[in-house]
């Protein structure tokens, strides 16, 4: 109960926050409507020999796309919190440090999870064909986009906690998330990959979530490319990232 | 009965008993240090920079860990995370605020944090708002608010899941005097028992209940203010000169002097002492002096006169002297 009720509260700081400062979630909204409009009419004919629609395609990995991005801005309230000092107060509540991290987390879980559904209402309403959602298929998508922002958002967190400073926080999002992004099934399907990427798609955690997404929100069967069960993957990554933070954060003090 | 009882013989109190401590390659700051620190007391904490003040606050919060000895409350170890907050307040120097949010908010953020939730957090807030007059400034972003404002939400953030101790560092840096008041007043009627950090000695005097003065790391003074300047009481004499002839100032035997640009602090256990040489300096450099005050004992002069405060003042008055000589 009390748990619940520091996650409540945590979650009503980040959302007052993103409503003094809504600029982010527009900016949020607006790179996956650029990435589906112009990358996608873009290069909708360049692959018309896909099993389904192009579109159909890009869009569960321009979702996946977000979710990485999304998760990778976890640690930056981290570091506003650090350099206001604000932080030094985590250390001094009635909180265990697994309940702070975890709240973290779920608050930036929750804006990550609006920004998938609005965009999957986006890709809606600009046309995208086979969007479908069930009941079933929702629920799993809550899942998989939480394991994905558990892995992500820890990461994220971690590199924060140990770099203190927004310039290092920044260079690790421009760093990691290109080549993360480029590397997997996102946005370009596995076959029209070279040989060198074609394999390291494969084992691309961002190629793990594409496909899970593909599944359940198009009716679209595309050919799965990636290697091992995908659920498994996400879990493994998420529970090694979250209890790797999760002990660090645990073995610093602040004042 | 039974916590009058536990009051009397000391139970209650928050002791430090043989704590060592030192931070990585800088060597020991404590070493067999023990404190005794009564219940509702509250207690100011004095020394120079480095002399291991806020270091001690920090051991008290477990935000330091001590390699040896223990900290005890109720004669119990405070050695959980979740027990310290519990029981303790803390004011950091670095007010430790979030500027986008209001005090409303960061209140119920920090009370949530608690666990401090319904009725009893309304009664502790409208407490503490009314207490510090912040109740026109609830709902403002603290960004937008002065330092002194600022200052009095970190003050009432330290403050609202009603600790039992409270840990100051330095609280009172750019507030008014009449803030300074009020907050000292409002501390002073909760009965907590209050550790307060500070630079301000004549603050310290007016309000403490006991001084604690530290001098690389080791307690020199532990008593009341009283009992701190009655045990040797100390003068003070503040002589502004001319530049040219800061040379000239006669020797004096058993008084420190103190020397910074233009004037010089003097400090002696006898106020003979300290009036008699300026006197004969008057008659000699009469035109020399600009300005001379001279304090009745007090806590400054004392612990001015006693460990000889602000050394690297007069180590430089003595360069300032020489490299006037050479010219």
């Amino acid at each position: 109960m009390n748990m619940l009720s520091y996650i409540l509260v945590v979650c009503k700081r980040m959302w007052k926050k993103l409503y003094f400062r809504p600029i982010h979630l527009v900016v949020s909204f607006l790179q996956p409507v650029f990435w589906l409009t112009i990358f996608g009419f873009l290069f909708e004919a360049k692959f018309s020999s896909l099993q389904g629609n192009y579109l159909s395609y890009l869009l569960p990995g321009v979702c996946a796309m977000t979710v990485l991005q999304s998760s990778a801005q976890s640690g930056v309230l981290f570091i506003k919190d650090l350099q206001t000092n604000f932080f030094g107060r985590y250390n001094f509540v009635q909180q265990s440090k697994f309940s702070i991290l975890i709240s973290k987390i779920i608050a930036d879980y929750t804006r990550i999870l609006f920004q998938v559904l609005i965009i999957l209402l986006i890709g809606f309403c600009i046309g995208v064909p086979n969007i479908q959602l069930t009941f079933s298929s929702t629920a799993s998508l809550i899942l998989v986009t939480f394991l994905f922002t558990l892995f992500y958002s820890s990461i994220s967190c971690f590199i924060a906690l140990k770099t203190k400073t927004s310039e290092l926080m920044a260079t690790f999002i421009h760093l990691l998330n290109l080549p993360i992004v480029f590397t997997s099934t996102a946005l370009i399907p596995n076959k029209n990959l070279p040989d060198w990427l074609e394999l390291i798609a494969k084992y691309n955690p961002l190629s793990h979530l594409s496909e899970l997404l593909r599944e359940m929100t198009i009716t679209t069967p595309f050919e799965s490319s990636v290697s091992g069960n995908s659920w498994v993957v996400l879990a493994s990554l998420s529970l090694i990232s979250f209890t790797t933070t999760y002990l660090y954060l645990r073995s610093i003090r602040y004042a | 009965m039974l916590v009058l009882l536990f009051t009397t013989i000391g139970l209650n109190d928050l002791r430090l008993n043989n704590i060592a401590f030192g931070y990585k390659g800088k060597g020991r700051i404590f070493e067999g240090l023990n404190l005794n620190f009564k219940q509702g007391s509250f207690v100011f904490i004095l020394g120079e920079n480095g002399s291991g003040k806020s270091t001690l606050l920090k051991l008290i919060l477990g935000a330091n860990e001590a390699s040896s000895g223990s900290i005890t409350y109720n004669n119990l170890p405070l050695k959980d995370h979740l027990e310290r907050a519990k029981r303790i307040g803390y004011i950091p120097q670095s007010k430790g605020i979030d500027p986008e949010m209001s005090l409303n908010d960061m209140l119920d953020f920090i009370a949530k944090s608690h666990r401090l939730n319904g009725s009893i957090f309304q009664e502790r807030k409208s407490q503490i708002i009314s207490s510090l007059g912040l109740s026109g400034i609830l709902t403002e972003r603290s960004k937008k608010l002065s330092g002194g404002q600022q200052q009095l939400i970190s003050i009432s953030l330290g403050l609202i899941h009603d600790p039992e101790i409270v840990l100051l560092d330095e609280p009172f840096v750019g507030l008014d005097y009449g803030t300074r008041s009020k907050i000292i007043a409002f501390l002073k009627s909760t009965g907590k028992t209050i550790l307060c950090v500070t630079h301000d000695i004549d603050l310290a005097q007016n309000n403490a209940d006991k001084i604690l003065f530290l001098e690389k790391g080791k307690p020199q003074e532990y008593g009341t203010p009283e009992e701190i300047i009655e045990q040797q009481p100390y003068f003070v004499a503040e002589v502004d000169f001319a530049p040219k002839l800061m040379d000239r100032l006669p020797e004096m035997e058993e008084v420190q002097m103190i020397y910074h640009y233009h004037r010089v602090t003097i400090t002696c256990p006898d106020r003979k002492d300290l009036t008699d040489p300026i006197d004969r300096l008057l008659k000699q450099r009469e035109e020399s002096i600009l300005q001379l005050k001279v304090y009745r004992k007090n806590l400054k002069s004392t612990l001015i006169g006693r460990y000889q405060l602000s050394f690297s003042d007069r180590e430089e008055g003595k360069k300032n002297k020489k490299r006037q000589r050479k010219k």
